[in-house]
């Protein structure tokens, strides 16, 4: 006699569940790949390149597309050595089909002291910019 | 004989010191970042121009659909160095051209150049139908302006000096219909040396 309350709970349940609408999504979902690739390990891995031993670390990215239609995105950097850390990274940002939306990128040069955690603010240089790689030295 | 030899040798001897001292030219990347001197660098133009840039494009004018008409004043220069601050003002210019969310008018140290071109094409040499009229220049909806100050230290120790430079690039952006302030950012490097 309990066997069919129960299948009944379970299948509203199962609809309920199937019925229901994804949230908004967070920042880090926003960023072009992660759709994709899943995680946030996996999007820092396929998005930042480490041109040399540096003891920085980029822990998550975020991105929001203003109002105006620029990408915004913010850069997690962490330094969790017992020392200051002095290092420089450039970002180049790429249009739709993968052409380079900025000429000419700036090495940007950021100073962590020891167990600093600190979010940088870049913004696209133009609407078209709708991806990035970091490089980081 | 002896005597030719020994102008040979020191002919030979001078020519290898000069070769040996000349120094070395190479072509390097101008967006590495640079710290030969405590003086403003090229790394700090960088630094501040596109942080300057960055903050107003995520400032509310960039909302507006129209692109709005901007002037750029020069920057000040308030520091006690010589900087050219106007690669300061064309930087920034440059690049929020680029962004393709404003438009600039001609400021007040263009308008001779602008006004000497539009004469010129009233001349009797250009075709009518080709030349610009007169009274048709864009007036501006925002003024962009601001100085750059620097504050510099130093103490002196036994057999050398500790210096400490600060500068700070200041901005701000004036609805010329109104006179309200509608955008203000600044940028702050400290450099040391010694």
């Amino acid at each position: 006699m309990k066997f069919p309350a129960i299948n009944l709970i379970l299948s509203i349940f199962i609809l309920l569940s199937s019925c229901a609408t994804k949230g908004p999504l967070m920042p880090y979902e926003m960023c072009p790949g992660y759709s994709e690739l899943g995680s946030q390990k996996k999007l820092i891995k396929s998005k930042v390149k480490y041109l040399d031993d540096v003891n920085v670390d980029i822990i998550q990215l975020r991105c929001l597309t203003a109002e105006n239609g620029l990408m915004t995105v913010d850069i997690d950097f962490e330094n969790d050595y017992r020392k200051k850390q002095q290092t420089e990274f450039l970002v180049s940002w790429f249009e739709n089909n993968g052409m380079a939306a900025e000429s000419d990128p700036n090495w940007r040069m950021l100073i962590l002291y020891p167990d600093e955690k600190r979010t940088i603010k870049l913004i696209a240089p133009n609407k078209s910019a709708i991806d990035f790689t970091i490089q980081i030295k | 004989m002896n005597l030719i030899m020994q102008r040979l040798v020191l002919i030979l001897l001078s020519s290898l010191m000069f070769f040996s001292c000349s120094p070395k030219v190479l072509y390097d990347d101008p967006r590495k970042v640079e710290t030969l001197t405590i003086n403003f660098s090229s790394t700090d133009l960088q630094i501040i121009s596109q942080a300057m840039v960055d903050s107003l494009l995520r400032s509310v004018i960039t909302n507006n659909e129209n692109k709005p008409i901007i002037v750029i004043e020069e920057v000040k220069n308030k520091t006690a160095e010589y900087i050219d601050t106007s690669i300061i003002t064309d930087s920034i210019r440059a690049k929020l051209s680029n962004s393709g969310m404003v438009q600039f008018g001609v400021n007040i140290d263009e308008l001779d150049g602008q006004i000497s071109e539009i004469d010129r094409q009233q001349n009797e040499y250009y075709d009518e139908n080709l030349s610009v009229e007169k009274g048709k220049l864009a007036g501006a909806d925002y003024r962009l302006a601001g100085s750059l100050i620097s504050i510099d230290k130093f103490k002196k120790k036994l057999f050398k000096t500790k210096k400490d430079k600060f500068y700070k690039l200041s901005l701000q952006l004036w609805n010329i219909k109104t006179g309200v302030m509608v955008w203000a950012d600044e940028k702050d490097i400290r450099k040391t040396e010694g």
